[in-house]
């Protein structure tokens, strides 16, 4: 009876089996007029809140990749933007660095700079090349621009260099038109104006105008001839009856360096030519178009002169009350000097007394 | 099967259904977890190859009904691995719990690989990485969850033996 009755759930169940089996295939062959109405019919009756559900996952999952997607775009977009401008700006230095190859041709370095952040004060710049390309000490570090600083101490792949803003820092200058010589040292005041330049031991009768291009004269053989330092912004009023003395903007901030050239000494024996002189040019000339162009930046422009100027002249009255408190002219006993001395008695380039310039070998 | 039973297996299969239209979107990825293979498979071990056999083929054309390029394959697929394990279970009354993932991994792999070559929805220089690289890992992933499942729902679905009519 047992035996009977498993027999015949065998029987059914392979029964079942090939009824399913034979189904399946019908379904397999089924045309497609016939089939899309019974999936039709089996998708919005038994299925339909399955695939309303599988359509609600698919949306989260939608949404999710999508957020995810749209916050990598949003980063993306975030640091490209931040990146820009400094890009921007590290690629017109490029260059015009490379521009400055070009003028000089031989005889020099491109390095990147770094500052050593937190090691040591804001007058320093590490360069990335020492005396295995033939940099030693006392090397001109030179930029597009103009003059950066000078090497102070050489390694074999790595330099030190102080810039014009280090308290030592002494290079002799003279104006682009020669007219004027002096010695151009760090502003050494506190405040903004400390990231200024002075030109000091102007003889009296050479007068420089606001914005005329102070270059390095050349003497010393320490720095090359016609290496642009800064332009004048105005005379800074001292007690010195026989010289001038001149505040000027530097030509380069050291700060947002990222690539110098060292000017190896074979360069500073051939001098520069006019690298610097005729390259400022070309800029004032550009300059000068695109502020002509633009009325709006002009009227800026001047305004900002006006009310420098004014500042300047407040800052002079000032100084003139103040030395019409003391007596005028040297102090009883003193002779004060007979006149500005020759301009062939040029100070030469000067660091501090603890640095000694290099012998000049000529 | 008393009928306490039987409701507590049903609630598993809805929920294993369900999961495989809620969860497996949800997760993706190109070897997904078929939890409609699990639900069929875990509920064809409970009844006897026949009522397997159907229970396979009504999942398959469900399944079918939501594919627009065939109708049938999964049909067809399902009603062999059901009853295939069924008849399986019936003989070997396996009660390891790493025989049940072996178990799982072989019949959802069967099934993709009655599935692909019925179907011929895969095309043809897909076959073979199909068949032998993405199946094989969907079916390992779909035993592991099965495991975990079958761990965890023990005592939903009691001692199977008392479960098994057989």
């Amino acid at each position: 009876m047992a035996s009977r009755n498993t027999r015949g759930s065998n029987r059914l169940d392979t029964g079942l089996l090939l009824v399913c089996c034979v189904l399946s295939v019908v379904a397999l062959v089924l045309p497609d007029r016939l089939r899309e109405p019974i999936a039709t019919t089996v998708r919005r009756t038994v299925l339909a809140p399955l695939v309303t559900l599988q359509e609600r996952a698919e949306m989260v999952r939608a949404t999710i990749v999508s957020r995810n997607d749209e916050l990598a775009v949003r980063g993306v977009a975030a640091s490209r933007a931040v990146a820009a401008p400094a890009l921007q700006d590290e690629n017109d230095a490029l260059r015009r660095l490379l521009g400055l190859a070009g003028r000089l041709r031989d005889g020099f370095v491109v390095a990147e700079a770094f500052h050593p952040a937190g090691l040591t004060d804001d007058f320093t710049l590490n360069v990335a090349a020492g005396s295995n390309v033939g940099v030693r000490r006392f090397t001109p570090v030179v930029t597009a621009e103009g003059l950066v600083g000078i090497v102070e101490s050489v390694d074999a792949a790595m330099s030190v260099a102080i810039t014009w803003a280090h308290p030592d820092f002494r290079v002799s200058a003279m104006s682009e038109d020669e007219a004027a010589v002096g010695i151009v040292q760090p502003h050494l005041v506190s405040g903004p104006e400390r990231y200024l330049l002075e030109l000091r031991g102007v003889p009296f009768r050479a007068s420089l105008d606001s914005g005329t291009l102070v270059v390095s004269s050349g003497l010393g053989a320490t720095f090359p001839r016609s290496v642009a330092i800064g332009t004048v912004i105005s005379e800074i009023p001292t007690t010195e009856r026989w010289a001038r003395t001149y505040l000027l903007k530097p030509s380069v901030y050291p700060s947002a360096l990222s690539a110098v050239v060292l000017l190896l000494p074979s360069r500073v024996e051939a001098g520069v030519a006019s690298a610097w002189t005729d390259a400022s040019a070309a800029d004032s000339a550009a300059r000068a178009i695109v502020a002509a162009s633009d009325s709006a930046a002009r009227q800026a422009a001047l305004a900002e002169l006006s009310a420098r100027r004014a500042a300047l002249e407040a800052a002079a009255d000032s100084a003139r009350a103040d030395s019409m408190l003391t007596p005028l002219g040297p102090p009883p006993g003193v002779r004060a000097p007979s006149g500005a001395p020759p301009i062939s008695r040029v100070p030469p380039d000067t660091l501090s007394p603890r640095i000694v310039p290099p012998p000049v070998q000529r | 099967m008393n009928p306490f039973t039987a409701l507590r297996a049903l609630a598993v299969f809805v929920l294993l259904v369900a999961a495989h239209f809620s969860l497996r979107p949800l997760l993706g990825g190109p070897a997904p977890i078929d939890f409609l293979c699990l639900a069929v498979l875990f509920a064809a071990v409970r009844v006897r190859p026949g009522m397997a056999a159907v229970i396979g083929f009504l999942s398959g054309l469900c399944l079918d009904s939501l594919s627009l390029s065939s109708f049938g394959p999964a049909a067809l697929a399902f009603t062999a691995v059901a009853f295939g394990a069924s008849w399986l279970k019936a003989v070997f009354f396996a009660e390891n719990v790493a025989l049940t993932a072996l178990f799982v991994f072989f019949g959802k792999w069967s099934y993709d690989v009655v599935y692909v070559l019925i179907s011929g929805g895969v095309p043809d220089g897909q076959v073979l990485v199909q068949v032998l690289l993405w199946s094989p890992l969907s079916a390992a992933l779909t035993a592991t969850v099965g495991l975990v499942l079958l761990v965890l729902a023990r005592p939903i679905f009691g001692q199977r033996r008392s479960m098994n009519r057989r």
